[in-house]
């Protein structure tokens, strides 16, 4: 089964067209890297939604800066972990 | 409405001056199909190619003063000439036509120097030449409407409208600039003084160069400022102060000596010319829309509501993809610059119609967003900048009504714009907070160059260094951005007066006008929180227009994209699908390029995000160009043979020539 890590890995690089290499790291700012638009944030918040079964309330969309692989990831694994 | 090119060249130009004048004219001949000129002297050939509209009897360009000192070669229009006219008449400066305000220009030049290109109202460029100091004299208008552009090609200084001129100047070559490619795509235009090609500028909007000998200044002439004081009476008054600014502005822009028609959109700003236009106007108005079979673009319905509301002469131009797959290379020849619409083509075919059923200019409702803060952009800027200081209601509250036009902004997804905005309320790129998240667009689409320098850098450095800026609020700020790159590098330039002029029609922006854009800072924020876009605005002409036209949400005016090019598959497509082509394109990450192309046509149209859709328009944009200009040399072989100039003034003042011949036939 593939990790949530790789799930999510996999997403951004075939939706925003691009590879996760020494240039664009997990950690990258993937708004800054010109990687990510609005239209895809939206979209990549459904997809996570979905994907893991979870649901991303605006609270905790303020909390947590969504805008690396990591940082999603982080988030990812800490809402499965509460269910 | 006119071309102007020429070359200063030292050692004096050679023997071949004139053919090669004609060459760069030929060029250009859809700007002024009616008559052509030149002038020669020691080290300089200029010329003009001449779309007659005021004074076509005697405007014959090129244009001296009576001493026969000062020659100018003119492109644009002087609304307030005869004004202007009066005074300097007043001032004792000789006249010799009737009322040319080419000769306007030239006199005013002479009474007040650099000093009388802030008097003028309306679009120009120039070149004046005094032949007994030698001096060269280049200007443009304060919103960069009338375009100008300048090189160097082994010691000479070439000039022209069209940098396809410069094609046909002997050993000139084009290259397209990584650097500046960067900037279009990131920004959507190319900075003030900047083009796609390497070592063309042109000259920025507001400014003159002077060329000595050698030496070349450039100063800017009038600043670009919305610090005016603040409009000191009642809404009412202020009402009413807008309406008569659009009434004069809009009678200055129907002087001609042809008949001028109207552009009309369906939109407000539109409706708004056409309204006054057909006040002013002593026959009945004849107005000219595009109309698309996909209704997702179409606004046929709210074009019609108005055009019989007010009465007009109407007519749409019905146009489809398969219009837009076929037309694509002809209107990115005149355009010389990569989109990230395809927008422009519509008005290209719109012009065709328009000249076909004998109009030579029209009256168009560009500026008024700029002015009366109309773009979303500015709705957008206001939110992220109170964004910290909103309670969470009050944010929601504010993104469902940013933009009622984008289903992601719809409220399913309220929580996650929640984050996005989070994260764009505080400024990243000093000077560009109001950009930020447009940008963030630029720069997916500056990916597809192989080099990751900032393509954000020179923008930085300009706003940096602009006189004024940091002192300017968020919106202002944002206004300032927009004057100084959509407007003049996409609206007014590739979506404007380019493809206009590619059939000979001039068209003319009452909301251009110096005193309505000050009427427009005096007002603006004043009697209402901009929430409701153009509010002032649609009060000042909501007793003349339809109700629908006042109250109706703003649709801005885009054509198909993307899916046009996948499901006509024209030729030229070939230049990205296969492999060879694109690599000549040797300043691209090929990579990038290539799955871009295959996303775009594999992907139902609805999976295509806007963003993707406007780099894949940008890179096809650039094969076109790069094909058209670096590749097949766009200048040398393109343009009309000389003999089809209708050459009606040729003044050779070369004293290095032996054979002195001046015939002058005005």
């Amino acid at each position: 089964m593939e990790s949530t890590t790789e799930i999510i890995r996999s997403y951004l690089e075939e939706r925003f067209l691009f590879e996760f290499d020494e240039e664009i790291t997990p950690d990258t700012d993937l708004f800054k890297a010109g990687v990510i638009d609005s239209f895809g944030y939206v979209r990549m918040m459904k997809f996570l939604e979905s994907e893991f079964a979870v649901t991303i309330d605006s609270d905790e969309i303020l909390m947590d800066v969504l805008v690396s692989l990591t940082a999603i990831d982080v988030f990812i694994q800490k809402k499965l972990a509460e269910i | 409405m006119c071309g102007l090119a020429g070359f200063l060249s030292t050692p004096p130009a050679s023997g071949a001056a004139a053919e090669v004048i004609t060459s760069m004219l030929s060029t250009i001949r859809h700007r002024g199909p009616d008559q052509a000129g030149y002038y020669l002297d020691d080290g300089l050939a200029m010329g003009t190619v001449r779309l007659a509209i005021v004074d076509p009897a005697d405007g014959a360009q090129p244009m001296a003063d009576p001493d026969e000192r000062h020659w100018i070669c003119f492109n644009g229009e002087i609304y307030n000439h005869v004004e202007l006219r009066a005074e300097l008449e007043g001032l004792g400066r000789p006249f010799r036509t009737d009322h040319s305000d080419t000769e306007v220009a030239l006199q005013a030049w002479i009474q007040w120097g650099p000093a009388c290109f802030a008097r003028f109202n309306g679009p120009f460029a120039l070149a004046i030449r005094d032949n007994v100091t030698g001096r060269l004299v280049l200007a443009r208008d304060r919103y960069g409407k009338r375009p100008l552009y300048y090189a160097e090609q082994g010691g000479a200084l070439l000039f022209a409208s069209e940098m396809k001129s410069f094609g046909a100047f002997p050993g000139f070559r084009f290259e397209l600039s990584p650097q500046d490619l960067a900037a279009i795509y990131a920004v959507w235009t190319p900075l003030p003084d900047r083009t796609p090609f390497a070592g063309v500028r042109q000259l920025p909007m507001g400014s003159y160069l002077e060329v000595d000998g050698d030496r070349r200044s450039l100063h800017p002439y009038e600043e670009l400022s919305f610090d005016v004081p603040g409009f000191d009476g009642t809404e009412a008054q202020a009402v009413e102060f807008v309406r008569e600014s659009l009434r004069t502005a809009v009678e200055l822009r129907l002087r001609s000596d042809v008949e001028v028609g109207v552009y009309l959109s369906g939109g407000l700003d539109s409706s708004v010319v056409t309204s006054l236009a057909t006040q002013l106007s002593r026959h009945q108005v004849r107005t000219f829309s595009v109309a698309f079979k996909d209704k997702n673009f179409d606004e046929s319905d709210s074009q019609l509501l108005v055009a019989e509301h007010l009465g007009t002469e109407h007519c749409a131009v019905p146009v489809t993809g398969a219009d837009i797959a076929d037309n694509l290379p002809a209107a990115v020849y005149h355009a010389e610059m990569p989109t990230f619409r395809t927008s422009f083509v519509p008005m290209f075919l719109l012009s065709r119609h328009v000249r076909d059923a004998g109009i030579k200019t029209v009256l168009s409702g560009e500026g008024s967003d700029e002015a009366f803060l109309g773009y979303s952009l500015f709705r957008e800027t206001m939110l992220r900048e109170r964004w910290h200081r909103l309670d969470d209601s009050g944010r929601r509250a504010a993104l469902a009504t940013l933009h009622p036009e984008l289903a992601h902004f719809g409220p399913a997804h309220q929580s996650h714009l929640l984050g996005l905005y989070q994260q764009f309320a505080t400024e990243r790129m000093p000077g560009l907070f109001s950009h930020e998240l447009r940008y963030q667009n630029g720069r997916f689409a500056a990916r597809l160059l192989a080099s990751r320098e900032d393509p954000f850098a020179g923008l930085l450095d300009l706003v940096a260094h602009a006189p004024g800026y940091r002192a300017m609020s968020a919106v202002q700020k944002a206004q300032w951005l927009e004057y100084k790159t959509l407007l003049p590098g996409f609206l007014l330039s590739t979506q404007g007066e380019r493809v206009a002029l590619a059939h000979s029609v001039e068209n003319r922006c009452p909301f251009l006008d110096p005193a309505v854009v000050r009427a427009a800072s005096s007002v603006n924020l004043r009697f209402d929180d901009g929430w409701n876009e153009k509010a002032l605005l649609k009060k000042a002409f909501r007793a003349e227009l339809p109700q629908w036209t006042t109250s109706r949400p703003k649709q801005p005016y885009r054509a198909p994209g993307s899916e046009a090019f996948k499901e006509n598959r024209p030729d030229y497509l070939e230049l990205l699908l296969s492999d060879a082509e694109l690599g000549k394109l040797d300043f691209l990450d090929q990579r990038f390029a290539r799955r871009l192309t295959d996303r775009i046509m594999t992907s139902p149209v609805e999976e295509v995000s806007t963003k993707e859709d406007q780099a894949f328009v940008y890179l096809l944009t650039t094969a076109v160009l790069h094909r058209q200009f670096v590749l097949d040399g766009a200048g040398r072989t393109s343009g009309a043979p000389a003999g089809a100039l209708d050459l009606k003034v040729t003044v050779d003042r070369r004293r290095s020539v032996q054979t002195v011949k001046e015939t002058q036939t005005r």
